[in-house]
């Protein structure tokens, strides 16, 4: 090979390379990425044991817990990928609140290349990889550590929980009680988020808000029947119930910045 | 490899030192029976200490230390000597372990404690095992944050030791063995720097290696892989207790105990109310529990569900100890709660679901499936740890 082509090839190769870098980060200069994480029903921050309308008859549905894990948290810029946090354990109703109103979850990652996205990228739940391990396999530091959030039975960590009960013949008295805890590897989900999203400068925070309500706004509008499918706990629908839930995330996902 | 608790052998020289120091406030006429120490006082004893790595089951998650208080041999055996010691109660009658007994899985096996004045305390002592993996708040409300605050707590608690540290600091000071130890743990150059802090650091040492030794029945059969070691009845029971019937292909119900008392540790020391008191509203628990820490609402009530390995050896249970056999918390948990608001939901769908009752209700567990989860309670028992020798008295 003649020096000349050479060293066009090798030209090229850096233009190419060049060209990449100029997406996210002309200068190569890197910042703190700010994001958080808010949990809400029907666009209003989301209150433990607060009374929201719900079904058909408006009858009051209350909230007590919930958690979620997510993977991967990716900035997008077309093809090209920057995770900006590998595993987050999301606990909007935390034990040591000292109010039922849901937490504020914020993070700061560090050193992410400046520049404006196109998008942002969430594995809801723990991606089959990291749920093919326990909890003993991560360090104390890891979100994954938590063995509390690990269902042995399912060979999963519980990728979400969100509990509630409600009153649905509005008697005063509350007739249903929910437990969806889903998880396991079928039920991991990823979406993907069309948004601009700048880094470095003065960005702002980035809010990933969840809302609950949508969780349950079935795709013919109707809401999800809670009395007649309480629960994932052991019944041959748990699967489906849960997949359900976690295939309803991409709706109940909103991004600002 | 478990690290030996031989005590180090001191040369004569520093003896003979100690006891003439220790002489000198019996001698002393004055009303302060302690003198200032002198300074660098402790310089001439070596300062080695051993690291020390906490023997754990390799099933089990890492231990996770803090930064101000690393492990060492001589931490740990100065923690252990406190922890046992009288010295730290006003009228030198009790020590922790007087609640806390290696044979209860460190409780004292009573509804609630006596402290020094005969007095009962509220709540029941909680057994220490694993208590180095409490990342959630001590006690049953969770109001201390680490077992360096906690060890703190107990000495000048008016229904435990009833003491002032200021008395105990004293005490160990002048004490002819406790002053060459702090030396040797924390290496302090003379008497006056020991600490209620350090004293607290040595005992939160000790605490940390009250580890199960994983090779409890359960653990045998569930980590081990020694898959026969169960019978029906215990199979039965840990089937329930995980609400694994559906992935086992048999027909048990749910007891949804996992939810709360599961992973390796048997608790992810969250906090519930488990249904146990009928109040008309939240504001009626004879203990608030949790509401103590947090003052939010909702928490009124709620406790720290704890491990329930060894649960077998800490009778009798819950906060308060109401109910003296497992037989009865499990009869307890049968009954699917008081319907109180802020009960956990887990606690109202125990049992298989009633068909065509609409909403939901459960049938709670017959008594031949409350009998093999109290069966596969048991399975949890870790003699070998409560028989452990580095955790036992040293003084006896
Ligand atoms: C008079 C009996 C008594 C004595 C003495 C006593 N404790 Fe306790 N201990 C208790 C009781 C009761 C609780 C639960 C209290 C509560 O939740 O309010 C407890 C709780 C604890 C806990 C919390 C465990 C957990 O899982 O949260 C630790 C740690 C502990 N004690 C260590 C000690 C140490 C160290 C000492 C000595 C300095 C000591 N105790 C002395 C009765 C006692
Ligand atoms: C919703 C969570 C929850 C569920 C489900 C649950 N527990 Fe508990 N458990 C708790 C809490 C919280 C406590 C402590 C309550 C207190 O003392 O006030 C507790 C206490 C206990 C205790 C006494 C522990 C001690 O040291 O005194 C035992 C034993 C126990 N549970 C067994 C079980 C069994 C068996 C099941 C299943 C049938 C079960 N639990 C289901 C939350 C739960």
């Amino acid at each position: 090979m003649s020096l000349r082509i050479l060293t066009m090839l090798l030209c090229s190769a850096l233009l190419i390379a060049a060209c990449k870098d100029d997406e996210t980060k002309p200068n190569g200069a890197v910042s703190d990425f700010k994001l958080t994480f808010k949990s809400n029903y029907n666009g209003e921050r989301l209150i433990k044991y607060h009374q929201y309308p719900y079904g058909a008859n408006a009858y009051p549905l209350e909230f007590s817990r919930f958690t979620l894990f997510l993977t991967d948290v990716t900035l997008l810029n077309g093809t090209q990928e920057t995770v900006v946090a590998p595993s987050l354990y999301l606990d909007f109703t935390p034990d040591n609140a000292s109010s039922d109103t849901s937490a504020y979850l914020n993070y700061t990652f560090a050193n992410i290349p400046e520049g404006t996205y196109t998008g942002i990228k969430i594995g809801y739940g723990v991606k089959p990889s990291d749920n093919a391990k326990n909890p003993a396999d991560f360090p104390p530091s890891s979100p994954l550590y938590n063995d509390n959030e690990y269902w042995l039975g399912w060979k999963s960590y519980i990728f979400c929980k969100i509990e509630a009960q409600g009153d649905s013949d509005k008697d005063g008295v509350y007739d249903h009680f929910n437990i969806y805890h889903c998880g396991g590897s079928l039920v991991y989900k990823t979406f993907t988020f069309t948004q601009p999203i700048t880094v470095g400068g003065n960005a702002k925070t980035t809010n990933v808000n969840f809302d609950l309500r949508k969780l349950f706004i079935m795709d013919d509008g109707r809401y999800y029947n809670m009395v007649t499918s309480p629960s994932t706990s052991n019944n041959k629908d748990s699967l489906r119930v849960a997949n359900d839930i976690m295939g309803k995330f991409g709706k109940a996902t909103t991004l600002e910045q | 490899m478990r690290a030996s608790y031989q005590i180090p052998k001191r040369n004569w020289l520093i003896l003979c030192f100690f006891s003439t120091i220790a002489l000198v406030p019996a001698c002393n006429k004055d009303n302060n029976p302690n003198p200032t120490p002198t300074k660098g006082d402790l310089e001439d004893i070596p300062y080695n200490p051993q690291a020390y790595t906490i023997v754990k089951p390799a099933h089990f998650p890492e231990i996770e230390v803090p930064k101000d208080n690393p492990m060492t041999l001589e931490g740990v055996q100065l923690g252990r000597r406190l922890f046992y010691d009288p010295i730290l109660s006003a009228d030198s009658s009790i020590s922790c372990a007087s609640c806390h007994l290696p044979k209860g899985s460190f409780t004292d096996n009573k509804a609630t404690s006596k402290g020094i004045d005969g007095i009962n305390g509220r709540r029941s002592a909680m057994s220490l095992l694993n208590v180095a993996y409490v990342k959630n708040g001590l006690f049953w409300d969770g109001r201390s944050p680490s077992l360096e605050d906690q060890a703190l707590r107990p000495v000048e608690d008016p229904v435990e030791m009833h003491n002032s540290w200021t008395k105990v600091v004293e005490k160990l000071k002048w004490n002819k063995d406790y002053p060459t130890r702090f030396r040797q743990a924390f290496g302090i150059n003379d008497r006056s720097e020991i600490t209620k802090e350090l004293a607290a650091k040595a005992m939160a040492q000790f605490e940390r290696i009250l580890i199960s030794s994983g090779n409890s029945k359960y653990d045998r059969f569930k980590f081990k892989g020694e898959n026969n070691l169960f019978d029906d009845e215990e199979l039965d029971g840990f089937i329930m207790f995980n609400d694994d019937a559906l992935n086992q292909g048999v027909n048990l119900p749910d007891a949804q105990c996992f939810h709360c008392h599961g992973g390796i540790l048997n608790t992810g020391n969250n906090y519930f109310n488990n249904g146990l008191d009928s109040v008309s509203n939240l504001d009626g628990f004879k203990d608030l529990g949790r509401y103590l820490v947090t003052t939010n609402n909702s928490d009124k009530g709620k406790f720290r569900a704890p491990t329930l390995r060894n649960i077998e050896l800490s009778a009798p249970y819950m906060h308060d100890g109401r109910f003296k056999t497992l037989e009865e918390v499990v009869d307890h948990y049968s009954k699917n709660g008081t319907g109180v608001s802020n009960e956990d939901p887990f606690i109202r769908q125990i049992g298989y679901p009633i068909q065509g009752s609409n909403p939901i209700k459960y049938t709670g567990l017959t008594p031949h499936q409350k009998q093999s989860i109290v069966k596969f309670l048991k399975t949890l028992t870790d003699t070998d740890f409560v028989n452990n020798p580095d955790i036992q008295n040293p003084f006896n």
